[in-house]
């Protein structure tokens, strides 16, 4: 009897942190797609993301910002921002990202896309 | 049977307890914000205390505020406009660092140039290629010997004007990475502008960080640091384009003209932010044969992308990796 309560016991201390923490882990940073996704944030915060391995037809998408609008143009694998109401469109001449290096940015809305690869790198330097 | 079930209640409470205090353990609370500041986008992440992350946005927009050569309150715009002495303690030490800086590398980096970046359109954006005229009426008012700094104050004479633009990111991330670390983060990295620094590693190893492609996008290597500073300068930055020729916003100061030479981007990895800010700067106008005696001669650690090839110090073997794309470049490393 003592030992059927200590081998509950012991199962029970294994099994249930194990599950718990593997669920924890799993779903932490949630990239698990092992995909290529492109992420827009204003101000910092996420406001759009989308797979890039999952596009079969190129699309426009347009951010609309507080301080203005842009639009990405989104193809299978890259991203580039097409048009941008701002006054010195240094988000368009950027062109495509495709890999996690530096992101597109938009300084006067505050835009950055950037390309959120696993096993890319942390940070680069430009 | 009751003592099973209350066995049973027993054991899942103290394993709801562990679970809890080992993911507790296994995440402490990552922290990322995002700052727009100094012309550029600034992102900084660490593994702490979340008040931390007011704490540097205090620091970044408070140092804005004292270096912009734009914004009319600031102290640089008054010295250079006005020639209003600089007694602020932060500034003056930065501007005495900046003027030694610029002696160590023998004028390539130089804080003065300021007239000739905006004699090239390069602060307003209203790019023009001047005559040889405008270069030379500029060309004696540069020099760090037009600034004085003593212990407590900074002029400037008459014409001349500076911007610590060179070093300011880098010095920012100097002030941050310390006031973090003072504050118990042990894993954190800032990435201001493209001005990269590691505080400790990343998960036990250390951060990859990737060396942006000057010719094109993504990233030509990747470098593996540990409280380190990775800084690169290039002319992919800011340029213009005049008659089929490009110009780039860095300039010279021996010929008042945006460098041109053999060197497409320069990367320094170092300890101290502010210095290699600086060193990448002075070793991309210096150019491949001088920077390469540079390196040698002061031991600092580099990544230079030349016309014909890829160049690292010996500091960096085993830490600097060309990425699968570009393994057909030409690497070499230079010795000590």
């Amino acid at each position: 009897m003592v030992k059927t309560r200590l081998l509950v016991l012991i199962v029970l201390l294994v099994t249930i942190p194990a599950i718990v923490l593997s669920v924890v882990f799993l779903t932490r940073d949630g990239d698990g797609s092992g995909g290529r996704v492109a992420v827009a944030l204003v101000d910092g915060k996420e406001v759009w993301s989308i797979d890039l391995t999952t596009v079969n037809e190129p699309f426009e998408k347009t951010i609309v910002t507080p301080y203005g609008t842009n639009t990405l143009f989104v193809e299978r694998d890259r991203i580039r921002i097409k048009e941008a109401d701002c006054e010195d469109e240094t988000c368009v001449k950027t062109g495509y990202i495709s890999s996690g290096g530096a992101p597109i940015v938009c300084l006067p809305h505050r835009l950055v896309v950037k390309i959120v690869q696993e096993g890319g790198v942390d940070a680069v330097s430009e | 049977m009751k003592k099973i079930s209350r066995c049973l209640i027993l054991s899942i409470l103290v394993a709801v307890i562990l679970t809890t205090a080992l993911s507790a353990c296994a995440s402490p609370s990552s922290v990322e914000g995002t700052f727009f500041a100094m012309d550029t986008v600034m992102t900084i992440r660490y593994t702490g205390e979340e008040k931390l992350l007011s704490e540097c946005g205090k620091i970044i927009s408070d140092l804005e505020k004292k270096l912009s050569v734009t914004d009319k309150g600031s102290l640089i715009y008054a010295l250079n406009e006005k020639k209003e002495p600089i007694r602020d303690e932060e500034v003056v030490a930065l501007v005495k660092k900046s003027l030694e800086l610029s002696t160590l590398t023998s004028g390539m980096f130089d804080p003065t140039v300021y007239p000739l970046v905006k004699l090239w359109g390069f602060t307003t954006g209203e790019y023009k290629v001047p005559t040889e005229e405008e270069i030379e009426a500029l060309l004696p008012y540069i020099g760090k010997d037009k600034v004085s700094a003593t212990t407590d104050v900074v002029t400037a004479s008459e014409g001349a004007q500076i911007d610590l633009g060179g070093i300011a990111k880098g010095y920012l991330s100097d002030v941050l990475r310390e006031r973090l670390i003072i504050n118990g983060v042990k894993s954190a990295l800032l990435n201001l502008g493209g001005n990269v620094t590691a505080i400790g590693d990343k998960d036990g190893s250390g951060w990859k960080i990737g060396i942006k492609n000057p010719l094109g996008e993504g990233y030509f290597g990747i470098v593996n640091v540990s409280d380190e500073a990775v800084v690169t300068s290039g002319l992919y930055e800011r340029h213009f384009v005049s008659d089929g020729k490009k110009y780039g916003h860095i300039i010279d100061p021996t010929t008042g003209s945006p460098v041109e030479n053999d060197l497409l981007s320069v990367t320094v990895v170092g300890k101290s932010g502010t210095e290699c800010d600086a060193f990448s700067t002075a070793l991309f106008v210096m150019g491949r044969e001088k920077a390469t005696v540079f390196l040698k001669e002061h031991r600092i650690d580099a990544v230079l992308y030349t016309n014909d090839g890829v160049l690292y110090t010996e500091g960096l073997q085993g830490r600097f990796s060309l990425q699968p794309n570009f393994s057909s470049l030409p690497c070499e490393v230079i010795r000590w």
